[in-house]
């Protein structure tokens, strides 16, 4: 993978996330554009430079949030293994899994996230993060097929899944 | 045996997760103003979108159902007459600042800056961000006001942006004074300071403010919602501020004896979420 790409993506998405994340979505919830990030380092790169940059974008998610720190970086990594790490037959480049993808992981994230705040005696405030997985899901299939316009420049693996 | 060894990040961060707490606020301010070359266009494109949006909703806010009978006329028409006075107090109040401003001259300006906003607030906490640059001394404890009434205080200053605790987070106290706008016979509106005999601890509730603790005996009967409550605080470092709105009373909640004590529930003059621009007092 080329890491110059990452960074601007991840530079990116994390400026969108701070800029544009109180207008989208209802009440707390809205789209989480890192997890969009995240879902297509997952969906596309090789399981250990995934597990970084997941575990990157978690790490800067959660110094721009109010959430205990490790949070987002948990989540992601968890992420990563499971969608990096798993033997797919589902086309990259379909819309529909990027829909499915982004929607399990921001369940996955609303679980794990739950159980820190929960553990720190926080709010959980689990519905409004699948609310937030929702969201994310349906703004996944435009983004990340703006995205996979330009995933040459990322150099990720060679052939998978398609 | 490389994919083994990164397998510890995701340990590391479950561990971090549940010992470490949140990002400090200057931290998540530095942080947040090294993305700000992206955020900032972002939340420019966010708002005027918002607005165009929201507009409609804003308009509708104020418009008035037809009553179906004439108790529901008359309910109505007494709120109107609320609303009215409170909008005459505020106009009132606008003269006012306008007339001191007039006074003072060009020395006011360096007393209250206007800043931007560029982080509202969740439903997490009740803080905004706001873009010092360009400021001049922008001290923590620094009042931060708008036309309508405080917003809150600067609880901590980072490189480039500052971060205002809203009179609605939990961790805001403020003390107040309930008053009464009351036409006077020349149609300007006057405050009356309502005999209640302890004066409000304004705490945040997260969207709202609660006054607690105030006995039932003092508020039954003299206390009524859209009454409004107004900063009294000695503790309050800007003096000068006393009597700026702090909300309106929303709800009352009496015990069924004098016994007891009255939770008093009070909406913000502002929405905290629409705002644009707010006015930091030093």
């Amino acid at each position: 993978m080329r890491w110059i790409n990452f960074v601007i993506l991840a530079y990116v998405m994390l400026g969108l996330q701070i800029g544009l994340s109180e207008f989208i979505g209802t009440g707390s919830s809205g789209v989480n554009f890192v997890l969009i990030a995240a879902t297509f380092i997952a969906i596309n790169a090789q399981r250990d430079p995934a597990l970084i940059a997941c575990f990157t974008l978690g790490l800067l998610h959660d110094l721009i949030g109010v959430g205990p720190i490790g949070t987002y970086a948990l989540a992601y990594s968890c992420v990563a293994l499971l969608v990096a790490g798993s033997e797919r037959s589902l086309s990259v480049e379909h819309p529909f899994t990027h829909f499915v993808i982004t929607l399990s992981g921001g369940i996955v994230v609303a679980i794990l996230a739950s159980i820190v705040n929960w553990w720190h005696d926080i709010p959980a405030m689990f519905g409004s993060r699948l609310l937030t997985a929702f969201y994310s899901a349906l703004a996944a299939v435009p983004v990340l097929w703006g995205l996979n316009k330009m995933r040459r420049s990322f150099r990720f693996r060679s052939s998978v899944g398609r | 045996m490389k994919s083994n060894v990164l397998l510890f990040l995701p340990v590391v961060a479950a561990l971090a997760a549940l010992s470490l707490p949140g990002a400090k606020g200057g931290v998540r301010q530095s942080v947040q103003t090294l993305f700000a070359p992206v955020a900032w266009p972002a939340r420019k494109v966010g708002l005027a979108i918002d607005a165009s949006v929201r507009a409609p909703k804003d308009v509708n806010r104020y418009s008035t159902n037809v009553p179906e009978s004439l108790d529901e006329a008359r309910v109505q028409h007494a709120m109107l007459m609320v609303q009215l006075a409170n909008l005459t107090a505020q106009l009132e109040d606008l003269r006012k600042l306008s007339y001191q401003y007039q006074q003072l001259g060009t020395d006011l300006r360096k007393l209250v800056q206007p800043a931007s906003i560029t982080g509202g607030p969740t439903d997490q906490r009740q803080v905004l961000t706001i873009a010092t640059a360009g400021l001049d001394d922008i001290r923590e404890r620094a009042a931060v006001i708008t036309e309508l009434g405080l917003v809150g205080q600067v609880q901590s200053v980072g490189v480039g942006s500052a971060r205002v605790l809203l009179i609605t987070d939990p961790m805001s106290r403020l003390q107040g004074q309930f008053v009464r706008y009351q036409a006077r016979e020349d149609r300007s509106v006057e405050a009356v300071v309502l005999d209640i005999a302890e004066k409000p601890l304004v705490v945040g509730s997260g969207t709202a403010c609660i006054a607690g603790a105030i006995p039932a005996v003092s508020v039954r009967g003299r206390l009524k919602v859209g009454d409004a409550v107004v900063l009294d605080d000695p503790a309050f470092p800007i003096p000068a501020l006393k009597g700026v709105r702090i909300g309106m009373v929303s709800q009352i909640d009496l015990p069924e004896t004098n016994a007891g004590f009255a939770t008093i529930h009070i909406e913000p003059s502002i929405d905290f979420r629409a705002l644009r621009e707010v006015m930091v007092v030093k």
